[in-house]
């Protein structure tokens, strides 16, 4: 506490000195005798003269604002000293206008306005990057933008699922079908290996977390190592419905304001406000309907290789007959009858989504209330995820000086799940490893079920009997001040908190038939587990503006940031349960530990930003920032990142806005920018130090040193950017061209590495290497149509990204597991699947044996498939050691999207393709499938089109496997959305407004994958092991179904 | 001049609350404790001791799982149940399908040299004077030579050459250089703690699992029978009192790895028919070690010290300590002597073991060259001592039939280094080819 003390009063000698400095620089002037102006006027579209209601009327340089009414009138009450004054107003869709205002001896000012519709948001409004509000024609980097229309009737839950095909530069992937499924994003690429390289999430100025927390898949570990990370990612407590808009940085060229966060990209989400008026009741109801999209084909050959199928529970003669084991490889075949599983595994699932919002204001006061509920089952039968969430925001003007906000937003998430795919007691892998020749549905006289292949669960145990639930219940708050005391001066002050508790129970009941393998817990199980974890935002602005001259004018911006969070996971585990009882109470063996882990971590950064607008066209900006992070030792913590960016807008050079072309090619921009940044999160908050760890052995107290060594030096990797674009627009801007190249590295680059274990430890964390990202984006916007009752839009989005890491080894293997083949290569990009290969002739055909060999006693016939090894024999086979090669890539070489937007009175359709093309996926399944009998090559086996003991040799029956077997082409194309939705204003009930809309999700791919879907991985939000397919849940096609009333 | 003071006032207020957060930079670890703090105070060197054996016992990555598997794989007394674990079917087929990147031998050898390590920090710390209190300083600093003599004789049975001090670019020594070294820490430990009984702060944290000096005398007998020391190895043998217990103990939460890793699952590997023993080997018939070994089904599964997670895993077993005395005659030569030590393991009944093992055969009195009796010993270690992790070097000893050979009784001699290993330290040795 008398730290704490100190701590506060060094602050306060640190920084009240420069608040006060300000305040007192504000005081003469706002002294000063000020008149009251009442100003008023009427805001209309330029072309057809329709008011525009809800339009932003600003007074640059102060607080005061309004909003017109429903006749698109507004009145503005100000007191202002007289003098020159802008005006600026924005309205959703229209260019922001700005136009001087004069106050002088009148004090009644009526002034109408006129906006120009903005068809390709040249003119938007943005903030982030810049704190202050600017145009996206401003600014020196790129930054993509998405309004809330684009977010509505996806037929997903889940705001980053809703962003896919809508940003370029950013490949959103969804990795599990389950109905909270976890989605990653990656904005140019990644940017770290040893941390996420998910983007900042900043909600309404609060910046949030949106970790990927396992409470409720401890049962079992996954793939070797915790870098994965299946299950859903927090970002799904956050409700869709209430979003108004989404700025999207991808580059951290940008970044000064968001600092170390901001590492990979910002995603600034802002909320609905309130505005003035009469309440704006808004409500909807949705109706959505999942089912599964495509089947990964099981065998249907009606015969098997073995014995005739008995139901035992126990004995190898029943265990894998299809392939080589126990010493045997069984020659004949036995007549089965072959089930369907997947009718036993998956449903057609129903869900709904109802929301209700009513937003208003009056006087000085501005309101937003919001509530929903969600609900939404999953394709896998008793799976379900619901989501009740509840949100209010007041704007509450003080004076004409001062203004404050705060929001707060409850959400409450509860869900069904199943166990992850990762682990054989999961739905889908339960099948994977089951020959489908047994009747799962058959039950004996006490009415259980019957045990399937010896060793396996029946799917139908995991479907019905296995309960694993999670809950988070989490509040979002925010609370934000935001002064002007002087013209062009103001001082904003934002703090954010952020958290959350999750909570994840598991139950499975004892397996009723014998031979379960232990593992997975046929004696019954229990667990729990509880993260709590709380975030902490202060950030404090203050921002100058002034015109040094009629041509140049100068915005400083001097920022703060205070961030701390803290994290605390407890668990506990059980095994053999009493009957009836479904809690910890109820296990007989507490074979795990219970463990308690809290961590904290606090990051300071202050930064300097100035801006000069040379004649609105051209803008210079440099920044400098310094940050420091209390997860690196004092050595290395305070770190300093410059930024420099500028912006030319020819068409807004005069020789250009007189030269005939001007109307032809209404805007032609070029723009720079620089920026470094560093991760400041990007090791573990005691990641640094030696640490000795406590676990009981036999109920006595031990200690034992951590295999990772401490590394006091440890620094913050640091990345830089450069990024050049140009956007051109033709025919007032009606056309549009957005072109950026960018090149970012990231130095020193943080590695949990592997150390030669003769140096007394397994890994160190240190920085080495580099990682690099170079890529393209381009956006082709065109209002193709418009008139009264017609108008079409359509957008073409292109990216690429070429990742490629630089290590001073060849290669960094990411899980224990060989068949989990995502590694690091030094020269390859982040995550290539590195593994065995087939033997190949030159011409690219499958080497194959020449002679029989003995495996495990069995004599194998020649004309099989081998691994590739270091040299050739004598004899042209391969011979030496294994050969490992990069296999594949699971980051695209491309991805590109369509939409088409028409809509037509009161219609309104719209389409989106989705494409992600080049890129592999580590088909675990197909593999698995194979070697249990049910994939297409055993099924081929069986019908003689291969050679028996084929399916063995692949599987690593026989030696190791032939892991490039696994790798399979993962490109798509999708129809990710298409919608249709009617407009009527009905003169009922008081409404003002009635939407009906059907959307459909998902409903198309065009892709070659074998399997369920390419679009997947099962090491979840895992930052290095991607496109990996075990067992994971497809994703739906989804319809929806929506009305949307407004009052 | 009001509304300035009211504008002062707010300003304040709103820069006062940057002040809210702690602004702290610098947190300690509740979860941890540091490295330093733990190896300079008598109660965390006795915590950490027994994190020595944590490190040792516990886990399928820990030495004594993968000791006994990959001797066990290599030398065929395990057979792989699913051959979809690579890591045991490459161990088992041997041969090319051996390689660094085995996650088995990288687990082995990485937690061997981490425990060596270890070691060496405790041994450090109490020469650096870290327990005033002597009696426990010398039972501390034993009982870690006794579990680093483990970790350089488990890599000195597993590969040609070994990093014997751990450290950056740690430099490699023959395989014999270790053992020498095992053995010196074993008697340097039984001189370390002379005649006095362990003091009692040190068992009342370590427990008396071990019987450190028979222990010692144990492990010093093996590794110089391995050296082919033959005297220090009798000596050594001489001193064990065959009716002490010394083993790892373990229950529902630190569970005997071969039994949770492996044998309950019946899905990874599994107990050979025979002990995996080649047909002029196999178990007499009416061997009691075979039940107490295997269990009557067919293929069989392993029962022994690997029953359930609470089992022991025995630190060596009275049996090894006749067999050591045999083997000492029998390669001097004085046959008869060894003949008598044969049939001591012959007629031990299970009532006479305090392992509850034993043939309970009559005694042989067919063996007459030093060839049969050698057999004979190696055929009874392979019963005896089944699943101790002895089995690969016994076959090298013993120049059964190697890798490729007729009728090859192990498919590996030693094992290549990591690729862990190799691809961080330049003084790694090249692999032997098999």
């Amino acid at each position: 506490m008398k730290k704490l003390i100190l701590l506060r009063s060094r602050w306060l000698k640190m920084i009240t000195p420069v608040a006060m400095l300000f305040c007192l620089a504000t005081a003469p002037v706002a002294n000063a005798q000020v008149p009251m102006y009442k100003l008023t006027g009427t805001v209309t579209d330029a072309v057809n003269g329709d008011p525009l209601i809800g339009a932003s009327i600003q007074i640059k340089g102060t607080t005061s604002g309004t909003i017109t009414d429903v006749q698109g009138k507004y009145v503005l009450s100000v007191s202002l000293k007289p003098g020159e004054y802008v005006l600026a107003i924005s309205f959703v869709g229209y260019a922001r206008t700005e136009q001087k205002l004069t106050l002088g001896s009148q004090t009644e000012v009526i002034q109408d306005l006129k906006l120009q519709e903005d068809y390709i948001g040249l003119d938007e409004v943005v903030v982030t990057g810049t704190s202050i509000a600017t145009s996206k024609k401003q600014l020196g980097n790129s930054l993509h933008t998405v309004s809330s229309k684009q977010l509505q009737s996806t037929g997903t839950p889940s705001l980053t699922a809703a962003l896919q095909g809508k940003i370029a530069g950013a490949q959103i992937t969804q990795n599990s079908g389950d109905p909270a499924g976890g989605i990653s994003v990656r904005l140019r690429g990644v940017s770290s290996i040893n941390s996420s390289s998910e983007p900042l999430y900043i909600i309404d100025g609060v910046i949030v977390n949106n970790n990927t927390n396992n409470v409720s898949n401890l049962s079992v570990g996954i793939g070797g190592n915790s870098d994965f990370q299946p299950g859903q990612n927090r970002l799904v407590d956050i409700n869709p419905n209430d979003i108004e808009r989404i700025e999207v940085l991808n580059g951290a060229a940008a970044a000064a304001i968001y600092g170390s966060r901001a590492n990979n990209g910002v995603i600034q989400i802002f909320t609905k406000r309130g505005s003035l008026g009469k309440p704006k009741i808004t409500v909807s109801t949705s109706v959505m309907v999942n089912q599964l999209r495509k089947e990964f084909e099981l065998n249907t050959v009606p015969e098997r290789f073995g014995p005739p199928v008995t139901r035992t529970g126990v004995g190898n003669e029943q265990r894998l007959p299809g392939i080589l084991l126990f010493n045997r490889l069984f020659p004949t075949k036995t007549p089965v009858t072959r089930y369907n599983y997947w009718d036993d595994v998956f449903k057609t699932a129903v869900g709904t989504d109802n929301y209700v919002s009513v937003a208003g204001g009056k006087d000085d006061t501005k309101y937003f209330f919001s509530g929903s509920f969600f609900k939404n089952q999953g394709i896998v039968r008793n799976t379900d995820f619901e989501r009740f969430t509840g949100r209010v925001r007041i704007d509450q003007k003080i004076n004409d000086w001062m203004k404050f906000s705060s929001g707060l937003n409850f959400t409450r998430s509860f869900a069904n799940e199943k166990p992850d795919g990762n682990v054989f007691n999961s739905p889908i892998n339960s099948v994977f490893i089951t020959d489908n020749v047994y009747n799962l549905n058959e039950r004996d006289a006490n009415g259980n079920l019957l045990p399937v292949e010896p060793v396996r669960m029946n799917p139908l145990s995991v479907i019905n009997d296995l309960k694993q639930t999670n809950l988070t219940n989490r509040v979002i708050g925010d609370f934000q001040v935001n002064l002007a005391p002087i013209k062009g001066l103001g001082i904003d002050y934002v703090f954010g908190i952020d958290t959350y508790s999750q909570l994840g129970q598991n139950f499975f009941p004892r397996v009723a038939y014998p031979g379960v393998n232990a593992a997975i817990f046929p004696d019954g199980y229990a667990g729990t587990a509880n993260a709590q974890i709380v975030q902490l935002n202060n950030d404090f602005n203050i921002t100058y503006q002034a015109d040094i001259s009629e041509k140049l004018k100068s915005t400083t911006q001097l920022g703060a940031t205070f961030q701390y969070d803290r994290t605390n996971f407890t668990q506990a585990q059980g095994r053999d349960m009493v009957p009836f009882i479904e809690t910890l109470n109820g296990a007989s063996n507490i074979f795990v530990p219970p463990t308690e882990n809290r961590s904290e971590r606090s990051i300071q950064g202050y930064f300097l930003q100035q801006t000069f607008n040379y004649k609105d066209y051209l803008f210079v900006t440099a920044a400098g920032r310094v940050d420091a992070s209390s997860v690196f030792g004092p050595n290395n913590r305070w770190q300093f990142f410059p930024k420099a960016s500028a912006n030319l807008i020819f068409s807004e050079m005069d020789f250009w806005k007189n030269a005939s072309f001007a109307n032809k090619i209404s805007t032609f921009k070029i723009r720079a920018a620089y920026g470094e940044s560093g991760n400041l999160t990007g090791i573990g908050p005691y990641d640094r130090f030696s640490n000795t760890i406590a676990a009981q052995l036999v109920g006595r107290q031990s200690l034992f040193r951590s295999t990772a060594l401490g590394n006091p030096n440890v620094k913050p990797e640091r990345q830089g950017e450069i990024e050049i674009g140009t956007d051109i627009y033709f025919v007032n801007n009606r056309f549009g061209i957005e072109l950026t190249w960018y090149n970012k590295e990231v130095r020193d680059l943080l590695l949990e590495r592997n150390i030669a274990p003769s140096e007394g430890g397994a890994t160190v964390t240190t920085n080495i290497g580099s990682l690099t990202n170079k890529g393209i984006e381009l956006a082709l916007r065109a209002n193709i149509l418009k008139n009264k009752d017609l108008s079409w839009n359509a957008t073409l989005i292109f990216s690429r990204n070429r990742n490629r890491v630089n290590i001073p080894q060849e290669v960094i293997r990411f899980s224990s597991d060989a068949n989990r083949m995502s590694s690091a290569v030094n020269g390859f990009p982040l995550g290539v699947f590195y593994g065995t290969a087939y033997a190949r002739n030159a011409d690219g055909s499958l080497l194959l044996t020449n002679r029989p060999q003995t495996v495990g006693g069995v004599t194998l016939q020649a004309g099989l498939p081998q691994n590739e090894r270091v040299s050739l024999g004598a004899d042209g086979q391969p011979t030496g050691a294994l050969v490992n090669r990069v296999l594949g890539d699971p980051n695209p070489r491309f991805t590109t999207s369509l939409s088409s937007d028409v809509t037509w009175k009161g219609w309104s359709f719209r389409v989106l393709f989705d494409a992600v093309q080049g890129f592999q996926v580590n088909n675990l399944n197909w593999t698995t499938a194979n070697n249990v009998g049910i994939g297409p090559l055993a099924a081929q086996e069986l019908r003689g089109e291969l050679p028996r003991g084929w399916v063995s040799l692949l599987g690593g029956f026989g030696g190791e496997r032939i892991r490039e077997e696994m790798v399979k082409d993962g490109s798509f194309v999708k129809l990710r959305e298409i919608g249709v939705s009617y407009n009527l204003i009905p003169k009922a009930l008081g409404m003002s407004n009635l939407t009906l809309g059907l959307s459909a999700r998902n409903l198309i791919s065009w892709d070659k994958y074998p399997g369920f879907d390419p679009e997947v991985n099962s090491g979840g939000q895992s930052n290095r092991i991607r496109g990996d397919d075990f067992g994971a849940v497809p994703i739906p096609r989804t319809f929806q179904f929506t009305v949307t009333a407004q009052f | 001049m009001n509304k300035y003071l009211k504008k002062l006032v707010i300003c304040t207020i709103a820069a006062s609350t940057l002040i809210l957060p702690a602004c702290t930079l610098d947190y300690t670890n509740p979860n941890a404790a540091t490295e330093d703090a733990v190896l300079s105070n008598p109660a965390g060197l006795l915590a950490f001791s027994n994190g020595l054996r944590r490190r040792y016992t516990l886990g399928g990555a820990g030495p004594l799982y993968t000791t006994i598997s990959a001797s066990g794989l290599t030398t065929n007394e395990l057979r792989v149940v699913n051959a979809g674990n690579a890591d045991i079917a490459a161990l088992s087929n041997g041969g090319n399908n051996v390689n660094g990147l085995n996650p088995i031998i990288i687990n082995m050898w990485q937690n061997l040299n981490i425990l060596n390590a270890d070691c060496e920090r405790v041994i450090a710390a109490v020469a650096a004077g870290a327990i005033p209190e002597r009696p426990l300083a010398n039972a501390v600093q034993a009982h870690a030579h006794l579990l680093r003599a483990l970790a350089l004789g488990w890599m000195a049975t597993f590969w040609e050459q070994v990093p014997l001090q751990t450290g950056k670019q740690a430099t490699f020594l023959p395989r014999t250089a270790a053992l020498e070294e095992a053995a010196r820490l074993c008697e340097e430990g039984i001189t370390l703690l002379g005649a006095a009984p362990l003091p009692a702060s040190f068992t009342a944290v370590v427990g008396t699992d071990i019987d450190l000096p028979n222990a010692l005398s144990a492990l010093s007998a093996r590794y110089n029978l391995m050296l082919g020391r033959l005297d220090q190895a009798l000596t050594a043998a001489n001193r064990v009192n065959l009716t002490s217990r010394s083993r790892f103990v373990f229950d529902n939460i630190s569970q005997n790895p071969i039994f949770r890793s492996s044998f309950v699952t019946n899905n990874v590997h599994e107990a050979q028919t025979n002990f995996g023993l080649s047909a002029n080997l196999v178990p007499t018939s009416g061997d009691q070690r075979v039940p107490f070994y295997l269990s009557a089904v067919v293929p069989p599964r392993g029962r022994g010290f690997f029953k359930a997670d609470e089992d022991p895993i025995p630190l060596y077993l009275p049996g090894e300590i006749i067999l050591i005395r045999a083997e000492v005659f029998a390669r001097q030569n004085r046959l008869a002597d060894a003949a008598t030590e044969i049939n001591r393991i012959l007629t031990k009944t299970p009532a006479q073991d305090i392992w509850g093992l034993g043939a309970s055969l009559p005694a042989n009195n067919t063996l007459f060259n030093q060839a049969s009796i050698l057999e004979e010993i190696y055929r009874n270690r392979s019963i005896e001592l089944y699943l101790s992790g002895l089995r690969l070097d016994d076959s090298r000893r013993f120049n059964r039939p190697g890798p490729g050979a007729p009728g090859s009784e192990r498919n590996r001699n030693f094992y290549p280094y990591p690729f862990t290993e190799r691809d961080n330290n330049p003084n790694t040795p090249p692999d032997p080819a098999l």
